[in-house]
């Protein structure tokens, strides 16, 4: 009986497998190395991958910080109205892109809700790449609340307690046990929040705009790409998935090293 | 030393604890016995501060740490700041941490110098028999070791009042008796005010100077 | 644990170290006057041909918006900044003028016909009729895009002229319910015209109602059938100068080169008609 089970798990996974890898493979297939080496070096690549590079580190470092507090709040506090704050938060994953590039618009446009104040302060965020990182940090939290609020939930309230009881700084209690504890998992949160932001285009294309060399990710660059050259969107897709994988999988096989 | 007097504690509509009161004398160990599920642990619980009576009033050295009730001034102070110790039933050593790091937790959070930290580790890894594991990370430790450690840990930041939830359950029988008399040592030398929680009375016969027993929520 | 946090600091580091060069190429400060375009997105290829020309030119630096153009008015209206629009239609540009956004009047500077285009080895279909036959597959934009609500008047045009008996461009029976038969035959209404050229090319559909500004473009990889001018409708670009703009000198310098000669062959060799 237990072969009959290994057999199914092979077959299904190999299924699975392919059907993710033949897509990725057509892409790849409609390329040869020599033309990936020599369109390399156009500006279209360079500058949308120095942006891209650029807006979703920095996306995912501001998730970090501005994403933490809440996900640990949700984790572990136990309040009034904790279900309607974990829809909320939830929110953005589930709007289609397009209609959150529309609503970041209406919130923080120079005649939106609050724009008018940011623009009488010189900050305008439209044709910009801090509403790149805007958009990319909207709609890829979610993805990192989801995991770090399973790390910190994951913590032993026990040890928690014991350290309660040793130090007075709950500040303390969570840098020293709570977070290093939960850190595996708060990490996957991030490489999620991360990778998500690098394919972000919906709410970019709507609230930052496809301004090339300013706002043009990777993934702008290959929608615009399409509409003049199939051969360059394809030299840029397979870049971006490279690109993604290598540092993807890099990550991952750290995320795996057991601690002494 | 410390004083209990009249704590309630229901769980939705389960009353845990119905009217919990006993005092215990400076340098005194008390053992609370009674069997599974009755609420010893949630006692404990409820002194060390990490859960908040219904009503009822706590106080260490004279001092309120705890006050609940209609029509009270409520008072609750953070665990930390009661002056206890609480060595658990699982030990919950910090499992990120070696066994030295574990015990130098407390000094640590006190503001300790680093010499004064590592003074007081070294004392307390001799006094609970754990020196030549003390870089080991909890995982690496045996069920006995693990239980030093924790009591260790607690001692580390000298609390007035020592709370320990079944020390000595699940272990084997040799282990057992090696701990038994380490721990009464220990409670000797300090002259260690104790509430010592456990479901077994002979073992609260040898570990003990009075016992307190409990059944369904109240004292007996 | 040592060696692990060593290597992840390693590549905290490294990526750190490229979004920090990233940023400091993208913060140094240019020196030219800069212009920000929002121009329809069929608009990139002979826009991005005049560009370095009028770049040098006029030693400023073109940046532009390349989106569909009802996006790009929903951005103009809610402040983006912005300094010359080029839209698709005039309904968009019409958005931007009732939004007091537009400065002056809007000029049209060239107009798109409607083409149908076919994937270069496909022989399904070779006229417009055979859009209507039974198991063709046609791609269309959405109608709420300036290049399907042209798509969807011309089929309506046929219907009240060549598919009506009672009118002086009657053809035929055969066309006769022409818009009912080619709209069942529509697999995909896209959000944008790029996706019915590119459906077209890879074959997915057997043809498309795209512009023919699109079929020059992909010219190796497609052919496009004309549509009479009886009932074709042009689709009218006009382009502006936004109000809030603070290069108005520049602005009009640039819609002035897009009127001219040079700006008026980028704008042919890639299907456009003139203004």
């Amino acid at each position: 009986m237990r072969l009959a089970l290994r057999a199914v798990v092979v077959v299904f996974s190999a299924i699975f497998l392919l059907f993710i890898i033949l897509p990725i493979a057509a892409v790849f297939l409609r390329v040869t190395p020599s033309e990936l080496v020599s369109r390399l070096n156009t500006p279209a690549v360079i500058d949308s991958l120095k942006l891209s590079l650029l807006a979703s580190t920095v996306s995912t470092a501001v998730v970090l910080v501005l994403a933490t507090p809440i996900s640990y709040a949700l984790a572990r506090y136990d309040f009034k109205g904790r279900w309607f704050l974990d829809a909320v938060v939830d929110l953005p994953m589930v709007l289609p892109p397009a209609v959150a590039g529309l609503a970041l618009l209406l919130a923080f446009a120079p005649r939106g809700l609050i724009g008018g104040v940011l623009a009488s302060r010189g900050i305008i965020l439209p044709g910009s790449i801090w509403a790149v990182v805007i958009a990319e940090v909207f709609v890829s939290s979610p993805f990192y609340i989801r995991a770090s609020k399973a790390a910190f939930s994951g913590v032993n309230q026990r040890l928690i307690d014991s350290a309660r009881i040793l130090s007075a700084s709950d500040t303390r209690v969570f840098l020293k046990v709570t977070f290093p504890l939960a850190w595996r998992g708060v990490f996957a949160g991030l490489v999620m929040c991360w990778a998500r932001s690098l394919g972000e285009f919906g709410a970019t294309l709507m609230f930052a705009g496809n301004l090339p060399g300013v706002t043009q990710t990777m993934p702008l660059a290959i929608y615009i790409a399409l509409s003049s050259d199939l051969q360059v969107a394809v030299v840029l897709s397979v870049i971006l998935i490279l690109f993604s994988f290598i540092l993807l999988a890099a990550v991952k096989s750290l995320g795996g090293q057991r601690t002494p | 030393m410390i004083s209990v007097k009249g704590i309630r504690k229901a769980f939705g509509s389960r009353q845990i604890l119905r009217e919990v009161s006993f005092d215990v004398s400076d340098g005194e160990v008390l053992g609370l016995v009674g069997p599974s599920g009755v609420g010893k642990s949630t006692t404990l619980n409820i002194i060390a501060g990490l859960l908040e009576p219904d009503s009822g009033e706590i106080s260490v050295d004279g001092v309120i740490v705890t006050r609940s009730g209609v029509s009270v001034n409520q008072i609750s102070f953070p665990p930390a700041l009661r002056g206890l110790g609480y060595v658990m039933q699982e030990a919950a050593l910090f499992p990120n941490m070696t066994v030295q790091e574990n015990i130098g937790f407390g000094p640590e959070s006190q503001g300790l110098s680093k010499g004064e930290i590592a003074a007081r580790v070294n004392k307390l890894l001799l006094m609970v028999h754990v020196e030549d594991v003390r870089d080991f990370y909890p995982d690496q430790l045996s069920g006995g070791q693990q239980k030093r450690v924790a009591l260790a840990r607690t001692l580390a930041v000298s609390p007035k009042i020592l709370l320990l939830d079944e020390p000595l359950t699940s272990l084997d029988p040799e282990l057992k008796t090696q701990l038994m008399n380490d721990i009464r040592n220990i409670f000797d030398v300090l002259r260690a005010t104790v509430i010592y929680v456990t479901h077994d009375s002979e073992e609260a016969d040898s570990m003990v100077d009075r016992i307190v027993k409990i059944k369904e929520g109240e004292i007996e | 644990m040592k060696r692990n946090t060593l290597v992840l600091l390693v590549v905290i580091l490294a990526v750190s170290a490229v979004g920090l060069y990233a940023a400091y190429q993208y913060f140094t400060p240019k020196p030219a006057e800069e212009l920000r375009v929002f121009a329809a997105a069929s608009l990139t290829v002979p826009f991005q041909s005049l560009q370095s020309q009028f770049e040098s030119k006029y030693n400023a630096k073109l940046i532009f918006n390349f989106a569909g153009s009802s996006t790009l008015s929903t951005q103009i209206i809610h402040g983006s900044p912005c300094d010359v629009f080029a839209s698709a239609n005039t309904k968009e540009m019409t958005n931007v003028k009732n939004a007091n956004l537009l400065s002056g009047s809007s000029t049209v500077f060239a107009h798109n016909s409607i083409i149908v285009i076919v994937a270069k080895n496909d022989t399904k279909v070779s006229t417009l009729l055979d859009l209507a036959k039974p198991g063709v597959r046609i791609v269309m934009a959405d109608k709420s895009v300036p290049a399907g609500n042209y798509a969807l008047q011309i089929l309506t045009k046929i219907d009240a002229t060549w598919g009506n008996s009672s009118s002086p461009l009657y053809k035929g029976d055969e066309y006769v319910g022409f818009s009912k038969k080619v709209l069942a035959n529509v697999i995909s209404y896209e959000t944008d015209v790029e996706q019915v050229v590119t459906k077209t090319e890879t074959g997915t559909a057997d043809a498309g109602l795209a512009y023919k500004s699109d079929a020059i473009n992909r010219a190796s990889e497609v052919n496009f059938i004309e549509i009479p001018g009886d009932i074709n409708l042009i689709a009218i670009y006009p382009i502006g100068i936004i109000t809030t703009t603070s290069h108005a000198v520049l602005a009009q310098k640039f819609i002035d080169y897009v009127m001219s000669s040079d700006g008026q062959k980028a704008l042919a060799d890639a299907g456009f008609l003139g203004p």
